[in-house]
């Protein structure tokens, strides 16, 4: 517990833009020590965002100068006679570059391990909470309560057993009072199971033909089946059904006929 | 698998051979059956014995009965086969055979099938079981996939179904085959 309080903020943000539009400070109905305080915040704020602000312009200023000057300077700044000077400025700039890489580099660690520690610290926070609750005795009476109040609610298992019982018994009645569905079922299924064995056999039938065929016909050097003209249509139409219009004249011709 | 429909197509050797085989299965079954059941039942109710017809001479009546059932039953083995193949090509063009393996006797003019074909194509059977199967194997080379019986009959043998066939596997297979051809000459310009 020592080790979560002092990992705990000992200074406060001041109150972001937002918040401070939200919900504005009442002054009102407070101790003169909480005003005091409270004015002492607004006026370093104040004074840091002023500070903040001149710098800028300062910056801006010496930024538009550096560049004017910088012109008509070039030629000056560039010369021997100014090297030793130039030297010593690149090395400031060099080890103030340095300097702040280090800054960087250390801040990144730093974070990296303000987020561990403040990981650790929430763990722990929940482990201990949940042991709490675990251990709680008002919780297990409240939850004991809740369990009871859903079981009353619910059917037992007798019930249930009653029920499924009754449902299976129904479903038997229907099947005994209709079993030709049941048979149908099974018919269709092997009848469907039969013709597609039927037609795969078939299958390699014909493909058996074919092979067979073109072999004897190479082997007697005749012209392959593919360029053999097919079947006449009389023969192809009574190949799908063994009846066909033209079994029927005298029938064909009563339908002709008008009237 | 690349397939094509087949149906109305002429239907080939071993289609054929196969529902040939199955009928005469089907006739055997039904032939070798009676030949059993009658004359157990006979000498079951008569106490006759069909075997020995000629060792109850002594009595005419049984003796003419017993030869009565012997020769019908030696009439029923000759044209079962006969009647149970004309009676289905007749009335559907298709024995049982021929309908499991999808194959429908068409004549080449259209026209149904009637008594007299049926019975010139049963003797064109005749001829091809007596000349060893050569008629049959006539399926195999002729346009029409045409054996000697289809010839004497006019008709010719078809696919009822809408048959397909493994056109990926009969291109490899000719594939390989007019590569086989075409290198031949090759080999032999090489020696």
């Amino acid at each position: 517990m020592d080790e979560r309080q002092n990992l705990l903020p000992t200074t406060v943000d001041p109150p972001t833009e937002s918040l401070r539009e939200s919900s504005p400070p009442e002054v009102e109905g407070r101790s003169a020590g909480a005003a005091l305080r409270y004015a002492a915040f607004g006026i370093l704020y104040r004074s840091v965002k002023r500070a903040q602000r001149r710098a800028g312009r300062v910056s801006n200023r010496v930024d538009n100068l550096s560049r004017m000057a910088a012109a008509p300077l070039k030629p000056l700044a560039n010369s021997s006679l100014f090297k030793p000077i130039r030297e010593q400025v690149d090395t400031l700039a060099e080890r103030g570059q340095q300097e702040l890489d280090r800054l960087i580099r250390d801040g990144q660690i730093g974070e990296e391990r303000s987020r561990q520690i403040s990981q650790k610290a929430l763990n722990t926070v929940v482990g201990e909470v949940i042991g709490d609750i675990s251990s709680n005795p008002q919780i297990q009476v409240l939850i004991q309560s809740q369990v009871e109040i859903m079981a009353a609610e619910s059917p037992s298992s007798a019930q249930l057993d009653e029920l499924v019982r009754k449902l299976a018994d129904n479903y038997i009645d229907y099947l005994n009072e209709h079993p030709e569905q049941v048979q149908n079922l099974i018919a269709g299924q092997s009848l469907s199971l039969t013709t597609e064995i039927r037609e795969e056999i078939n299958e390699r039938m014909v493909t058996g033909d074919s092979l067979l065929e073109m072999l004897a016909r190479r082997l007697f050097r005749r012209p392959p089946r593919e360029e053999l003209p097919g079947p006449p249509p009389e023969v192809k139409a009574r190949a799908a059904q063994v009846r066909i219009e033209s079994d029927f004249p005298i029938l064909k011709a009563g339908q002709d006929e008008p009237g | 698998m690349n397939q094509a429909k087949l149906q109305g197509e002429y239907a080939g050797f071993l289609s054929r051979t196969a529902a040939f085989v199955t009928d005469v299965l089907i006739i055997s079954l039904v032939v070798i059956i009676v030949n059993w059941f009658v004359p157990v039942m006979i000498s079951q109710f008569s106490l006759m014995n069909l075997d020995t017809c000629a060792t109850i001479l002594q009595r005419p009546l049984q003796y003419y009965t017993c030869r009565i059932i012997q020769i019908s039953l030696f009439a029923f083995t000759i044209s079962f086969p006969v009647l149970y193949t004309i009676f289905f090509w007749i009335i559907a063009g298709q024995t049982p055979g021929k309908y499991l393996f999808g194959l429908r006797v068409v004549r080449l003019n259209g026209h149904r099938m009637t008594i007299w074909v049926s019975l010139l194509r049963y003797l064109g059977y005749t001829l091809c079981i007596l000349s060893l199967g050569l008629g049959f194997l006539n399926v195999l080379i002729n346009d029409r996939r045409q054996g000697w019986h289809d010839k004497l009959a006019r008709t010719c043998v078809v696919y009822a179904w809408e048959a397909r066939q493994n056109v990926d596997l009969l291109e490899q297979v000719r594939y390989r085959l007019d590569r086989k051809r075409l290198k031949a000459p090759d080999q032999i310009s090489d020696r």
